[in-house]
């Protein structure tokens, strides 16, 4: 095993022994480049967040604290989650630097950890149209992980990224930086953009987990499609009856989200529909346990 | 603080329905670390089983850190004290 994910493991085994075992067992998902990736980014996360101990510490406040919100939304009978405005997730997390660095940098490891964020993203790799031009935006860069990989894997003439948290900026502009070294051609915007005056037309959208983050993903959706150019590229990703502090919308179900989608103009194209790791579709769909849902959209044509 | 004997056979016997496992295969000194069915879904819902089979409720910050029969078993006596 690689001597940074050894020196992982091994610390994780000390502030967290069912997380180390989980961990050790996941490992064996990935192929030879995304251990590596998994190595460079642990080292990249450690040089401005405390080493090794650091991003250790991120990534065991994350598991705990998914553990938490599981079990308050369990006692709530999946029926609510903590938060329920976007000025409460501001309050408690997006404004919180604190929070904000635990949480991206947490999520930024469990995409290479946990099952479902790692066929999520290689989904998302597999499905970016690596020849299109043109412009290309996301909303909600977070960890700046997609973000990274699509410059580096695409030949869009600029990249345009955002986020409410001036935390996750930083961090995607650095991450930026160290995946796609000397490139220039990308605008990062702190604002939410829910109610962010942006205008145009662009050939790519990339949404990813921020559906559940806003009090009305229509509205989203809705604005999503008036600045999607016609044949644009447009990746949709989203949870299910999946509690994190700063969820505010709570989607019930996969069809719940697609009749969305279609009710704001699009259809599906593609989709991945991932239960709760270790459990059939089946027995999350009457659990009501979490679903990690991706989708890859086309504006509806009449 | 001393755990009744009773609070930890119940203990024991809620953590036996969950995992799906033999209570004689629970002792002391089981934890998340050393019973292989002690997931995470699994202590969702062992904690939940806890707190409507003894009428409590744990502090929401502790949930997460209670991965041991030691550790169950101090919580559930110090929340039923209440």
């Amino acid at each position: 095993m690689n001597d940074i994910i050894n020196s992982f493991l091994t610390k994780l085994s000390e502030v967290n022994p069912p997380q180390a075992k989980y961990v050790k067992s996941s490992l064996k998902m990935l192929d030879n480049s995304e251990t590596t990736q998994l190595s460079e980014y642990i080292s990249f996360y450690g040089n401005g967040f405390g080493g090794i101990a650091g991003v250790n510490a991120c990534y065991d406040f994350i598991c705990k604290e998914m553990l938490r919100e599981e079990i308050l939304f369990k006692r709530a009978q999946n029926e609510k989650y903590s938060l329920s405005s976007q000025e409460e997730a501001k309050e408690f997390v997006y404004s919180n630097d604190e929070y904000m660095k635990n949480y991206m940098i947490g999520l930024g490891i469990s995409t290479f950890l946990w099952e479902n964020h790692l066929k999520i993203s290689r989904y998302f790799k597999e499905n970016l149209p690596k020849d299109k031009c043109g412009n290309y935006l996301e909303i909600g860069v977070g960890h700046g992980q997609n973000f990274s990989e699509a410059i580096k894997l695409c030949k869009f003439d600029k990249y345009i990224g955002y986020d409410i948290s001036e935390f996750s900026l930083k961090l995607t502009d650095a991450t930026v930086k160290f995946m796609n070294p000397g490139y220039e051609n990308y605008e990062l915007i702190l604002d939410d953009f829910t109610t962010a005056s942006e205008g145009g037309k662009y050939d790519a959208i990339v949404c990813g987990e921020v559906l559940e983050h806003v009090e009305n993903p229509q509205n989203l959706m809705k604005k999503i499609h008036n600045l999607a150019a016609t044949d644009a590229f447009i990746y949709i990703t989203t949870a299910v009856n999946s509690p994190a502090l700063d969820h505010v919308h709570l989607f019930k179900s996969a069809e719940e989200v697609v009749v969305l989608f279609n009710e704001c103009g699009f259809e599906v194209k593609s989709k991945l529909v991932l239960p709760y790791a270790g459990v059939s579709l089946e027995e999350a769909v009457k659990e009501k346990l979490t679903l990690n849902v991706a989708f890859v959209l086309n504006i509806k044509t009449i | 603080m001393m755990v009744k004997p009773e609070i930890m056979n119940r203990l024991k016997k809620v953590m036996a329905q969950i995992f799906g496992i033999n209570e004689e295969s629970i002792n002391d000194d089981s934890s998340m670390d050393n019973i292989e069915e002690w997931d995470s879904l699994r202590h969702i819902n062992l904690i939940i089983a806890l707190e409507q089979e003894f009428g409590i409720s744990f502090p929401d910050e502790d949930v997460a850190l209670l991965t041991s029969v030691q550790l169950l078993a101090m919580a559930v006596s110090e929340a039923a004290e209440k």
